[in-house]
């Protein structure tokens, strides 16, 4: 099958199934990584996240766009942004129709109710991952089933990732100090970044 | 048509000045969406969010799905979120472009290992404040736990995850939805 088609469908179904937002894209997102390793690597997937964020709009379709340009250009940027907006512009378009009955009724809240916190943890397991394979500069990390996989993973940490991180903690979190603007961290880490030689 | 057109260019604004998607759209879509061309009010632009949180896809796309559709039904549906992704489709390509040629530089390749890390400190607080968002109850949590468990250490699909949880809200929805009303 040719690849423009498998790009189309991997980021239609990426789009039927993710339920949040671009975040909720991500663990999809690794898995067509593991699936398609001619594709993308995971660091390549971290580096496309991170550049995602330092160009204007959503997350989610700035992600598809790299993602589909780095396998086939321009073709396969428009297509895989088209292909995960699909999915959800055609559910939209049936909630729509019908939005106060939908928000009304018994059935859909309940089926909302455990969307909602699967999906956070899918987020939290993508976004770990994603962060394990940061601090320690883009290296794969192992699984994490065994013992010897959380040893091999205490290696490979790099420290002085992990203080970035610390250090930039407090500015995501504490309210006086997270108007930060999304550049600023990228300049941030970029600094630290070439200063460390990481 | 010059409904559609003011659709696309105002979106193509909003889509253009905001960094991130979602929820920082909302000051942008303040001042074009409401304020200029009042197309809607506050009010319903939350509960656009609100649907748009928990339905599949990028949120961005349902809020202007929603606000399309209200201006000019299906045709308006599609043209208003086209205008939100267009000016990051460009931005992409054209940075994939030149950081293709920039990455071969060591001080390049240094840069973006800490630009990974800053990032996952702002994705941090991001699924912090999902997850207060998404779990109210006892069983939100459990099943939170579990689909984390169950992607993160035995590798599984997250496909199967969605449908299993489709399937829990079906069968037990119940117990899940307690202090879940808005």
């Amino acid at each position: 099958m040719d690849v423009l088609l498998w790009l189309c469908l991997e980021f239609f179904c990426t789009g039927l199934f993710a339920v949040g937002g671009g975040l909720a894209t991500i663990p999809f997102l690794q898995r067509m990584g593991h699936k398609h390793p001619t594709w993308f690597t995971q660091a390549q997937l971290a580096d496309t996240i991170a550049v995602s964020q330092c160009a204007p709009g959503p997350m989610g379709t700035n992600i598809a766009a790299t993602v589909g340009y780095r396998v086939r250009q321009l073709p396969g940027a428009v297509l895989s942004v088209l292909s995960l907006m699909v999915p959800t512009v055609v559910i939209d378009l049936v909630i729509a129709a019908l939005f106060d009955k939908f928000r009304r009724a018994k059935r859909v809240r309940e089926v909302l109710a455990t969307l909602r916190p699967a999906s956070a943890g899918l987020i939290l397991a993508a976004a770990l991952s994603l962060l394990l394979l940061s601090l320690s500069g883009g290296q794969e990390v192992p699984s994490l089933r065994s013992p010897a996989g959380w040893r091999a993973l205490a290696e490979m940490l790099d420290w002085r990732c992990l203080a970035l991180y610390t250090g930039l903690l407090p500015f995501a979190f504490w309210k006086k100090l997270n108007k930060v603007h999304p550049l600023a961290y990228v300049a941030a880490g970029a600094v630290a970044g070439v200063l460390w030689k990481l | 048509m010059k409904l559609l057109w003011q659709l696309y260019i105002s979106f193509f604004k909003v889509g253009l000045f905001t960094f991130g998607g979602g929820l920082s759209m909302f000051p942008m879509l303040e001042r074009e969406v409401i304020a200029r061309r009042k197309w809607c009010t506050k009010e319903e632009i939350l509960d656009y969010y609100a649907v748009g949180q928990c339905t599949p896809g990028i949120i961005a796309v349902d809020v202007s799905t929603f606000i399309g559709y209200r201006m000019k039904k299906t045709l308006g549906a599609v043209t208003a979120p086209l205008g939100v992704i267009t000016p990051g489709l460009i931005v992409m390509v054209l940075l994939s472009t030149v950081l293709r040629f920039l990455t071969a530089y060591p001080a390049m390749q240094s840069a973006f290992v800490g630009i990974r890390v800053a990032v996952c400190a702002m994705i941090t607080a991001s699924v912090v404040r999902i997850l207060r968002e998404s779990v109210k109850n006892l069983w939100q949590l459990g099943l939170a736990v579990i689909s984390f468990l169950v992607v993160a250490v035995f590798g599984a699909n997250p496909v199967w995850v969605v449908v299993g949880a489709c399937l829990a809200g079906l069968t037990l929805g119940k117990r899940f939805s307690k202090g879940n009303e808005e």
